[in-house]
């Protein structure tokens, strides 16, 4: 990889994040159109970045979910018993 | 939830309506069993670090000021009771910046290396190696990274809140971000990369 085009690669990410202020994103595009290889270090950066975030579980299991609520009870009621 | 719905539950916690408190327990739980998971690899220790947590939530609660989300802090308590858990890899804490990202081929007479498109994942593996993979790659990162690269990028916190969870600056959450990224990139390329141009490719 080009010494240009490491030091782009902070920038990249912020791209990526939709951070990048204006005028360095239309730099960037402009790079981007005349280089492959920055290309597809967005591509695969992208594709890193999304798929760690698929499938997350979303709720707790329901047997963990109401062994918690049963301790926070339990917890409550100590805490109410020594006011 | 939104911020409004967020600080009604808050409020209502405060004047000791137990619900409420559950309500906001069990909006952020999922995303604090998701880390704890992550981090330690061992799901029965996630799920028991995770009602510690709880707990010390409950045990706590006057203290949170609302400053930052109610997720945020029950994620720092997290995080706090889980560093020593936390599986580290020995030998290396820091990832070298040259050693993620490619370098130049200048002994194979070209300017730079050519790096290797990426397939979709997907269609290279099946769902429950693919998490596999995604779990070895994630457990090589040193954990200062591996910490950052879930809040901010899997979990969706901002720089902000990332830097608030973890007591880091702002520049430094970005700057760990960028490196953890492409530590996992590295990492996962050899099994992405199209592998035509893998035979003749570096591996980048
Ligand atoms: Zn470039």
């Amino acid at each position: 990889m080009a010494q240009d085009c490491k030091r782009m690669l902070g920038e990249l990410s912020d791209y990526i994040d939709n951070e990048l202020a204006d005028e360095l994103c239309e730099q960037l595009e402009v790079h981007l159109k005349d280089c492959p290889n920055c290309r597809i270090m967005l591509d695969s950066l992208t594709k890193t970045v999304r798929i760690y975030c698929e499938d997350k579980e979303e709720r707790l299991p329901e047997a963990l979910s109401q062994k918690l609520r049963a301790a926070c009870e339990k917890k409550w009621d100590s805490k109410d018993s020594k006011k | 939830m939104s911020k409004e719905q967020e600080q009604a539950l808050i409020d209502r916690a405060r004047g000791g309506d137990r619900d409420a408190f559950w309500g906001l327990v069990e909006s952020s739980a999922p995303m604090a069993l998701r880390l704890l998971t992550r981090l330690t690899r061992d799901k029965e220790r996630a799920e028991d670090l995770l009602s510690q947590t709880v707990l010390k939530a409950v045990d706590g609660f006057e203290k949170f000021r609302g400053e930052s989300q109610f997720s945020t802090w029950l994620v720092s308590i997290a995080l706090n009771l889980a560093r020593n858990e936390i599986r580290q890899n020995k030998t290396r804490q820091e990832i070298n910046w040259d050693d993620v990202i490619p370098a130049g081929a200048h002994n194979h007479g070209s300017a730079e290396a050519e790096l290797i498109e990426w397939q979709d994942p997907h269609e290279v593996f099946a769902q429950k190696e693919l998490r596999e993979l995604l779990d070895d790659a994630l457990a090589e990162l040193p954990v200062k990274y591996r910490t950052v690269f879930l809040l901010r990028d899997v979990e969706g916190f901002s720089t902000r809140e990332t830097a608030k969870a973890l007591g880091l600056s702002e520049t430094a959450v970005k700057s760990r971000a960028v490196r953890a990224r492409l530590a996992l990139r590295k990492h996962l390329t050899p099994y992405f990369g199209q592998k035509e141009e893998k035979a003749h490719g570096s591996g980048l």
